[in-house]
């Protein structure tokens, strides 16, 4: 029973990546020619032939689609035309600067997120909780790129106590993963307070509070982890909103990362880097909402046991 | 302490919408930002009479002035930039364009989203299979990732192909809204019955469907226009969005970017308003939410 869950959810993931990887190949192909998308308008037309039979853009459609499977499981998906070199390693050698930039802020975004939403709930109603929830729709509705120039405007043109750009020290880190994890922090914050409110009125809970449960036992012990499952999806797809604000925060704090390196490819229409960080973003998405899907099969023993169902309350 | 004894849940939902902001009054928050946006609408539809001065012209001798400053031509209240046009009048056909994307762009999204769950939730089978899983696609990529993708191939600079691609936001949402709610909608009474009396199809899912699930959609849509505007000004931002000489919030806010030493107001009158709007359409989205949808959840 359990087995099955797992099985559908892997089958999932695998036809989501096959869709995603089909995709980037679609658009790169519908868009016309690659060819002489990159190469200068007046390149002689026997170069042009060259370069579509060193391609095999001669081949039809579905063998190009082949040999496009071939080279991605090979982890051979072009050169860049700018760099001459693999765009897979263009991308790889970047990606160590774009976690150092996330992975601070997502633990950023649940160290403060999560007890905010949790404080605010046990504080329902009051000043604190007002405060909270008022800061918690604030951060969200800031767009980090906006909050970004204003931590710069604060932080180094007046008080000129941080860096406003590069990377290096952790003074470089602290706006861009502010920025970063600002807007995640509200959303969680005010997804655990409703998660909290939620639970703290089931039946399971109330009637522990009736048996003369201790408080504190209560609350650890029954309502935070039930409390949590919901909790576990916005999570994964906080993960979503990390990578693409991670284009915007590397921009705007000129960081040397991924993110930014994606979006030069973009402008100057590098197609081959382009494609390896689509794909490699959307693998790490599936990954991700795959994982989502794990843990929730492990916390909530519904699932396990197989009956999908059953509400507390 | 812990459990409050079993509350007046709908009531009690009204009033969390108040608390957002803290201390005044549900309604008066919700009317403040009811004003702001009114107040947009009209800067937006009369951009053009009301700008003090023509938002491309450039007036080097009078660069970089303060907010509140005049000069030659009159007065700036929000100053000039760095080739010396009014930052004020900027603003205004900024707001025009980015509130244009983001109007056509949710009614975009919601046009075409309601549509493929209507056809998924009638043709079942393969077609719903497919459908659902472009859905799961869609909803594990950050759209901004592949607006992007789309305009390394295409190019940037063309605006009808940013606000189509823009308004693509967030079908997803709407395809499985309407898909699941019409599913359940054509075991239910009504639509069977309009169906035995001989409506056809379209006429079930338009005339009889459609209005009862239109709540839940325009919930949808009062969540889904912020998400426009900050995803338009933020791939304006970066370069890829509208392109000069037209201007957007994102555009005015990257400009800005390059002056902050010596010119604040330039990022700071765009950065805010995108800031007030987007708050503003978030209230006005949870009010909205708890008048039309009592059934929903609202995640507070």
């Amino acid at each position: 029973m359990n087995l099955r869950f797992v099985t559908r959810k892997l089958l999932r993931a695998l036809i989501t990546l096959v869709l995603a990887v089909t995709f980037v190949f679609v658009i790169l192909r519908a868009a016309g020619d690659p060819v002489l998308a990159m190469l200068p308008d007046d390149t002689s037309p026997e170069i042009v032939e060259q370069m579509r039979q060193a391609w095999g853009l001669d081949l039809p459609i579905w063998q190009q689609y082949l040999r496009y499977w071939q080279g991605a499981l090979q982890g051979d998906l072009g050169t860049s035309i700018y760099e001459g070199r693999p765009a897979v390693d263009l991308v790889l050698e970047r990606i160590p600067q774009t976690l150092l930039l996330t992975v601070p802020s997502f633990f950023f975004m649940l160290i403060v997120g999560v007890p905010a939403g949790i404080w605010a709930a046990l504080r329902r109603n009051s000043g604190v909780d007002r405060v909270i929830m008022s800061i918690s729709v604030s951060g969200y509705s800031l767009p980090n790129f906006f909050l970004g120039i204003l931590l710069i405007l604060v932080f180094s043109v007046q008080l000129r106590l941080l860096p406003s750009a590069g990377s290096g020290s952790a003074a470089h880190l602290v706006m861009p993963v502010l920025t970063l994890g600002t807007a995640g922090a509200g959303v969680i914050a005010r997804f655990v307070r409703s998660s909290m409110l939620e639970v703290m009125n089931k039946h399971y809970v109330r009637a522990a509070i009736a048996r003369g449960v201790p408080r504190h036992i209560v609350l650890t012990r029954i309502a935070l982890p039930n409390a949590a499952i919901p909790v576990i999806t916005i999570v994964g797809f906080m993960i979503g909103t990390l990578i693409a604000g991670s284009i915007v925060t590397e921009t705007v704090f000129a960081w040397p990362g991924a993110g930014r390196l994606l979006l030069d490819a973009v402008s100057s229409r590098d197609l081959a880097v382009v494609q390896v960080g689509v794909m490699l973003i959307a693998t790490s998405m599936i990954v991700t909402n795959f994982t989502v899907d794990m843990v929730y099969f492990l916390v909530d023993p519904r699932l396990r046991y197989g009956s999908g169902q059953g509400e507390g309350s | 302490m812990i459990a409050s004894p079993a509350a007046p849940a709908r009531s009690e939902r009204k009033r969390l919408s108040a608390r957002y902001l803290g201390w005044a009054p549900r309604g008066t928050l919700v009317r403040i930002a009811f004003a702001w946006l009114l107040l947009m609408i009209v800067v937006a539809v009369f951009a053009q009479v009301l700008a003090p001065y023509d938002y491309q012209a450039i007036n080097l001798r009078n660069r970089l002035l303060p907010p509140f400053s005049s000069d030659a031509l009159g007065f700036h209240l929000f100053g000039t930039d760095h080739l010396g046009r009014d930052v004020l009048s900027r603003l205004m056909v900024s707001i025009q364009i980015s509130l244009l994307v983001a109007l056509v762009g949710t009614l975009i999204g919601a046009i075409v989203g309601t549509s493929i769950g209507f056809v998924a939730a009638r043709a079942r089978g393969v077609v719903d299979d497919v459908v659902m899983a472009l859905v799961d696609l869609q909803a594990s990529m950050p759209f901004m990732i592949i607006a992007l993708a789309v305009f390394a191939v295409a190019g940037t600079g063309n605006m009808l192909l940013f606000i189509l691609l823009v308004g693509f936001q967030g079908w997803e949402r709407y395809a499985r809204i309407t898909r699941g709610m019409t599913l359940s909608a054509v075991n239910h009474g009504y639509a069977a019955s309009v169906r035995l009396l001989g409506g056809g199809t379209f006429r079930v899912y338009v005339r009889h469907i459609l209005p009862n699930i239109l709540a839940a959609l325009v919930v949808q849509m009062t969540i889904n226009f912020p998400e426009t505007i900050l995803l338009e000004t933020a791939m304006s931002f970066l370069g890829v969005g509208i392109q000069p000489p037209n201007t957007s919030l994102g555009n005015l806010l990257s400009y800005g970017r390059d002056y902050l030493l010596d010119a604040w107001w330039i990022a700071m009158v765009p950065g805010m308003t995108i800031f007030f709007t987007t708050l503003a359409m978030s209230l006005v989205g949870d009010w909205v939410r708890d008048e039309l949808d009592p059934t929903t959840r609202t995640t507070d």
